[in-house]
């Protein structure tokens, strides 16, 4: 396509948004678990995705990451398809998703998250060695670096792949669970690693399970029971009546908890 | 000890041992050779496979070449390498192809998939097999009964050849995708979104590992080929937790098994090779179980042992120290030298004299005390490590009780083991935090 040289380059109008889902339907052996999201994520937010267990937030988080095959509708990362924008878009998978007796180390795993950078048959070199380091540094397991990873606590682990998702170094984040089975400290250190890599301009899709601290942590939240039940900043969407269209009758104590949340904010 | 085992079993000879490693036969050159090409291409793979926990899928596709094999043999009416390689190859590739069809087309889990595969290839294979064994060119000089449990010796330059084709062709794959390989093994998806082409690894994997097991049919034979890539590889993953660590061993432990096997089987007179060697290397196994640094039988062992020894001298120290002390009518600290009479301390400790005699020697021999003259004598060594150990035990036992606010009578079994494996920095903490409360 040519284009003459005086013409002013045509800036879109708005900026597409990191993640765009479009009637979204993804099944599981033909019975979907997923029905028709339509959403858009903004920009530089952490965002929570809450839900009761089998809601179908890590199936959604796969979907984006187009690990499942979707039934209908569409993602699209940065307004184009996810295939052209892997780069933009890192994983943090659920930390019982692999083998942690893998003869590798805690170095060895980091270095996993600059392979995508690096294309097929290529070999890691002394610079990414040193960004991997840092990377881990950062999660404050810089120690650990030669450790097997079959040595490590459950939070050790999560740090890890933590690590390796800031080696991947993107713009976008999709996390599953990251604070499941931490201890308090972690936890802490945890989100103060994602308040940095939000300032940095980052966005972050986080699945989340408590609901005590998740207004605390989220600046939106994306409430999900099969379908869309709600999405939008935090203040709005974090409501009792939300909270009981997502949980349904199961959810007595948390939407007692959730009640006193919103009332201090009222 | 299991190598005598196998020359046992192989009626052995020592002519025979000096004409095999006198490498004079060419048969046996070729057996060798052959070997050494097996043992680094499955020891490569197989550490991939166990690592995938596609061990069965391994065992599945070595039963499966047979109807290959055999169908090879048929077209071409004689052995020749070419089509029964590529007989084997392909029967071993559709198999792979079946397994993964029938799993996405039903229910069944992947393990009855291979079971099923692997069982009706066989059948087919074995049916072909004694079919062809009537024929007149199927005789028995065709030398395809071997491809049961394997003849190495009957391993022609040809096929030579082709095994050393192969065993290139699997160390360039695997040295070119080795960062997808380890990727894909330790976080499959993970690997998917950074855009790794995980299928087509998966399927250059199989189709290494098809080539392997083609090749091992001469010298192993189809029922037993499985161990050549499993069992070194679960040997070597016992030993390390390093990758590159583990694929060495991996090759180290299938060629030394392949080696040592096929010298046995010469010995017992050209014996089937397959057997040998898998006992060999399941031998080899059974070494890296018992010896495994970390979990290994043999280490758990001697840790257990080394520390209850320890214990026990650190106890016998501690009971002269405080057998002097109450001997000192005034209590307090002994003056030196600290020493008390064999009897007394027999008295203190409840112990026969020469039970106690036997305790003491340990301590004797590291120069902690001296015996002389019916007197035990801490040497100033010995005084040292005494009262270290006494401090420890009153730390321990304090810290239970006041931090851990457990009851007095529930940490003296917790103080009697920790004393023994306090470190001084652990102890030097504790104290700090002991004083730290009393201030
Ligand atoms: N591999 C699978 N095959 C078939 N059904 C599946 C599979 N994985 C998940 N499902 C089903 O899809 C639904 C959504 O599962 P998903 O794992 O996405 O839930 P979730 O919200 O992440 O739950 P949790 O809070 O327990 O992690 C569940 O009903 C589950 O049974
Ligand atoms: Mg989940």
């Amino acid at each position: 396509m040519t284009r003459p040289a005086d013409d002013p380059p045509r800036e879109p109008a708005v900026h597409p948004p990191p993640i765009e889902v479009h009637d979204l339907t993804v099944s599981y052996d033909k019975k979907p678990v997923l029905w028709n999201i339509d959403v858009a994520f903004p920009e530089g937010q952490i965002i929570g995705v809450l839900g009761p267990n089998g809601a179908g937030k890590s199936t959604l988080i796969k979907a984006i990451m187009g690990l499942l095959p979707i039934e209908s509708g569409w993602v699209k990362i940065n307004g184009r398809p996810l295939a052209r924008e892997r780069r933009a878009v890192g994983y943090v998978p659920q930390r019982e998703s692999v083998d942690w007796d893998f003869p590798v180390t805690v170095a060895d795993v980091v270095l996993m998250g600059v392979y995508g950078r690096l294309g097929l048959f290529r070999r890691p070199g002394r610079a990414d060695r040193e960004f991997c380091a840092n990377c881990l540094e950062q999660v404050g397991m810089a120690t650990y670096a030669d450790r097997q990873i079959s040595q490590l606590s459950g939070g050790q682990r999560q740090r890890v792949f933590l690590a390796r998702a800031l080696a991947q170094d993107s713009r976008i984040y999709l996390m599953d669970e990251p604070f499941a089975g931490v201890d308090a400290a972690t936890e802490a250190a945890i989100i103060e690693l994602l308040r940095a890599m939000k300032r940095q301009g980052r966005t972050l899709l986080v699945v989340h399970h408590d609901l005590q601290t998740a207004p605390e942590y989220f600046d939106s939240m994306l409430m999900l029971n099969m379908r869309l039940v709600a999405f939008g900043p935090t203040r709005d969407v974090f409501t009792t009546q939300v909270l009981h269209k997502t949980y349904g009758g199961r959810l007595t104590i948390l939407s007692e908890a959730a009640e006193q949340v919103a009332g201090t904010r009222r | 000890m299991n190598y005598s085992l196998v020359l046992l079993l192989a009626d052995g000879d020592w002519p025979q041992f000096v004409r095999f490693w006198s490498l004079r036969d060419p048969a046996v050159r070729a057996a060798l050779a052959g070997v050494l090409f097996l043992g680094v291409s499955s020891g490569l793979l197989g550490a991939f496979i166990v690592l995938r926990r596609l061990s069965l899928l391994g065992d599945s596709l070595g039963h499966a070449v047979l109807p290959g094999v055999c169908l090879g043999f048929l077209v071409a009416q004689a052995k020749d390498p070419r089509w029964i390689f590529g007989g084997a190859l392909a029967a071993a590739l559709v198999a792979s192809w079946l397994i993964t069809l029938i799993g996405r087309r039903s229910v069944l889990k992947p393990d009855a998939c291979m079971g099923l595969v692997m069982s009706g290839f066989f059948g087919i294979g074995y049916m072909l097999l004694t079919r062809i064994q009537q024929l007149p060119f199927g005789s028995r000089q065709s030398g395809l009964n071997q491809v049961l449990f394997g003849q190495a010796s009957a391993i022609s330059d040809r096929d030579l050849w082709f095994m050393g084709v192969a065993t290139l062709v699997i160390v360039l794959g695997v040295g070119l995708a080795y960062k997808e390989l380890t990727l894909t093994s330790f976080d499959e998806q993970f690997a998917a979104t950074i855009g790794v082409p995980t299928r087509t690894v998966h399927y250059l994997l199989m189709t290494l590992v098809a080539l392997s097991i083609v090749i091992s049919i001469q010298a192993v034979g189809v029922v037993l080929l499985s161990a050549m890539l499993i069992t070194p590889a679960a040997a070597a993953w016992l030993l390390t937790d390093r990758l590159p660590v583990m694929l060495l061993l991996s090759v180290l432990f299938a060629t030394a098994g392949g080696v040592l096997g096929l010298n046995a089987s010469f010995m017992g007179r050209n014996l089937p090779t397959g057997p040998f060697i898998v006992v060999t290397l399941s031998g080899i196994f059974a070494g890296a179980w018992c010896l495994a640094p970390q979990h290994g039988l043999l280490q758990r062992w001697l840790r257990r042992r080394r520390h209850r020894l320890r214990a026990q001298r650190e106890n016998v120290l501690k009971s002269i120290y405080l057998a002097a002390e109450a001997s000192q009518a005034a209590g307090g600290t002994p003056p030196a030298p600290i020493a008390v009479s064999l009897a007394r301390l027999a008295g203190y400790r409840d112990e026969s004299p020469p039970k106690l005699r036997a305790a003491l020697r340990p301590l004797v021999r590291r120069g902690l005390i001296d015996v002389a003259a019916e007197q035990v004598v801490l040497t100033p060594l010995g005084a040292e490590r005494a009262i270290e150990i006494i401090r420890n035990f009153r730390l321990w036992e304090r810290f239970l009780t006041e931090e851990a606010s457990l009851p007095v009578d529930h940490t003296q079994a917790g103080a009697e083991q920790l004393e023994h494996i306090l470190s001084p920095d652990l102890a030097r903490e504790l104290e700090a935090r002991l004083s730290d409360g009393k201030s």
